[in-house]
């Protein structure tokens, strides 16, 4: 074995190894900014969202009764604020 | 709180999650807007009129930068749960968003506002198992 072959061995693999984990490492945080702000999972987001229950149609068995009288109007009421 | 930056994905599901819960629990639909309300309650409105059973459904609707919370009834819904309900999430929400908790506010909303919902038929259950007990009395 020459000693270009045993430094290729003994230094060149493991240095390639070395920065072969270095980027599977970085890679993970470089995902983890991409998909979103570290003050997002504080609470502290106010992007858009509109979500709505799955399976929108309610369950009839667990509704009061008076539900099934009819109603033109969509909305019946609610509450309204505002904070500083 | 800055406006315009996304929810992550763990704070969405987390929020679907609660509204498919309070589903289960109130058998009403729950709805969470949160973005711009340029027209206050009538954005509110027209926003809960596009959820899918909207006579059933409750709405709850956040502008973080105008910081207005708005919870709108649908006219089947308001009859499980009253306007005071409503005032109560808004009380709540209000406190954890001047805390800086936005998701969390809407959650705890949302879980009041179902635990409300619920307690008609829990107090119905009670009042025909006394009825019951008077007429085996």
């Amino acid at each position: 074995m020459t000693s270009g072959q045993a430094l290729l061995i003994f230094i060149g693999i493991p240095a390639a190894f070395a920065v072969f984990v270095a980027l599977l490492v970085s890679s993970a945080s470089w995902t983890r900014s991409g998909r979103a702000p570290a003050s997002s999972e504080s609470g502290e987001s106010g992007g858009r969202l509109f979500i709505q229950t799955s399976g929108a149609l309610p369950d009839p068995s667990r509704l009061p009764r008076e539900i099934g009288a009819s109603s033109t109007s969509a909305v019946g009421g609610g509450a309204h604020g505002t904070w500083s | 709180m800055a406006p315009g930056r996304e929810f992550s994905r763990g704070q969405v599901s987390d929020l679907q999650r609660v509204i498919d819960l309070g589903r289960e629990i109130s058998g009403l639909s729950f709805g969470i807007f949160v973005g711009d309300l340029p027209s206050g309650r009538d954005s509110a409105v027209a926003r809960h009129a596009e959820l899918a059973d909207a006579l059933a459904a409750v709405l709850v609707a956040v502008d973080p930068a105008a910081k207005i919370i708005e919870i709108v009834t649908g006219s089947h819904a308001v009859r499980a749960l009253d306007d005071r309900s409503c005032e109560l999430a808004v009380l709540a929400m209000k406190s954890s968003f001047e805390a800086g908790d936005l998701v969390g506010g809407i959650r705890d909303a949302v879980n009041l506002l179902a635990q409300r919902a619920r307690a008609p038929h829990l107090a119905q259950n009670l009042g025909e198992t006394n009825n019951l007990g008077e007429l085996r009395g």
